[in-house]
């Protein structure tokens, strides 16, 4: 391999998520960079090539995130550059909320390397196995809560609602690692909106290690602003309302329907005695 | 013998070692520093990151939320600035 970038994912469990060809991508790379979510799967990428280097160290409080992710960017595609086969590791699946891998990616075909990415198990994927949530039930959709709070978006209250980096809501600064109760307080007005202060909403977190426990804490939405909450923590809010039937469009698909059958060619009757 | 991340990464691939006294009675095969495999049993990742020296401050934070990076980078000069002089741009 020369000259090129691959972003792989090791799923969210170290030892239990990562697919062969991932592995198989680390080991053969010159060059592999790595962002986890913890030391421990640090160390673990670490052991798989004699050649990682954590992108962690472009990370500081204070300092804005398009600062630090461009400057991840940068890093990966200097090695590129270089003629170098360049794997970056990320941990859950390397495209999902992650906008580094997109950046580094769109900027390697920019300057005509060739550069793709390999699927995941994400926390999203893991989510749906914890919680035993069918996004194809009552539908899904899912918002990064800041900018769900920044921009006007629909919310369905008959589907599940899933707001990542909840533990972020609010920072419009982008140089935090956290956010007050303040930020969480503006937020939950904001669900209020749609949701009784009853409504019982989900603080989830996937397993990272295979000794850590998954949670998956029930609080009442309005205690979300208390509640203890990590940069990885999700909040999953269930569907308060059944789905209303749309009659105007039934009527129509009912309508569409009547006419087929006036249509279709009917088989020849006999009469049988 | 066995390091802590190959003990951790056969308990996250192996069907057989999903419960709490099937890891129990594993490590007693794997050769692993005792007070290590103590910290596993117990789930206790603070010392389990003291014994590997491992950052516990990681960050996981991959996502802004704004629909165009750049144009957002250019409304906010004055945070640039600042963390331009941080980063020694």
């Amino acid at each position: 391999m020369k000259a090129s970038l691959i972003c792989v994912g090791t799923g969210m469990t170290l030892g239990a998520h990562i697919s062969p060809i991932t592995k198989s991508y680390i080991e053969q790379a010159d060059v592999v960079f790595s962002l986890m979510s913890t030391g421990i799967t640090e160390r673990w990428v670490e052991e798989m090539h004699a050649d990682v280097r954590s992108l962690q160290a472009f990370y500081q409080e204070g300092k804005n995130r398009h600062i630090t992710y461009n400057e991840m960017v940068e890093a990966i595609l200097t090695e590129v550059r270089l003629g170098k086969s360049v794997v970056t590791v990320f941990y859950g699946h390397p495209g999902v909320f992650a906008c580094v891998s997109h950046k580094a990616i769109a900027q390697a075909k920019l300057e005509h390397y060739p550069a793709h990415m390999e699927a995941g198990i994400s926390a999203e994927d893991c989510l749906y196995a914890d919680l035993t949530i069918d996004p194809g039930k009552t539908g899904c959709i899912h918002y990064e809560t800041s900018q769900f709070m920044f921009y006007h978006r629909t919310i369905d209250p008959a589907a599940h609602l899933i707001l990542w980096q909840v533990g972020l809501a609010g920072d419009k600064s982008l140089t935090k690692f956290a956010t007050g109760k303040a930020y969480r307080q503006v937020l939950v007005d904001l669900l209020l909106t749609s949701y009784p202060g009853d409504h019982h909403v989900i603080l989830y977190q996937a397993k990272v290690l295979p000794i850590d426990t998954m949670r998956a804490e029930k609080i009442r939405l309005t205690d979300l602003v208390k509640a203890e909450l990590f940069m990885h923590t999700t909040l999953v809010i269930p569907p308060s309302e059944k789905m209303r039937p749309n009659q105007a469009i039934l009527n129509k698909l009912a309508a569409l329907d009547k006419q087929e059958q006036q249509t279709k060619p009917r088989p020849k009757l006999t009469l049988v005695l | 013998m066995t390091s802590i991340i190959q003990a951790l990464a056969q308990m996250g691939q192996d069907a057989s070692l999903q419960n709490d006294s099937a890891i129990e009675q594993w490590l007693t095969t794997t050769g692993l520093d005792e007070q290590l495999a103590t910290a596993i049993v117990n789930k206790d990742i603070i010392t389990l990151e003291r014994q590997l020296d491992v950052c516990p401050d990681v960050v996981c934070i991959i996502l802004t939320p704004d629909e165009d990076d750049d144009e957002n980078e250019d409304e906010d000069d004055s945070t640039e600035e600042t963390n331009q002089r941080v980063v020694g741009l």
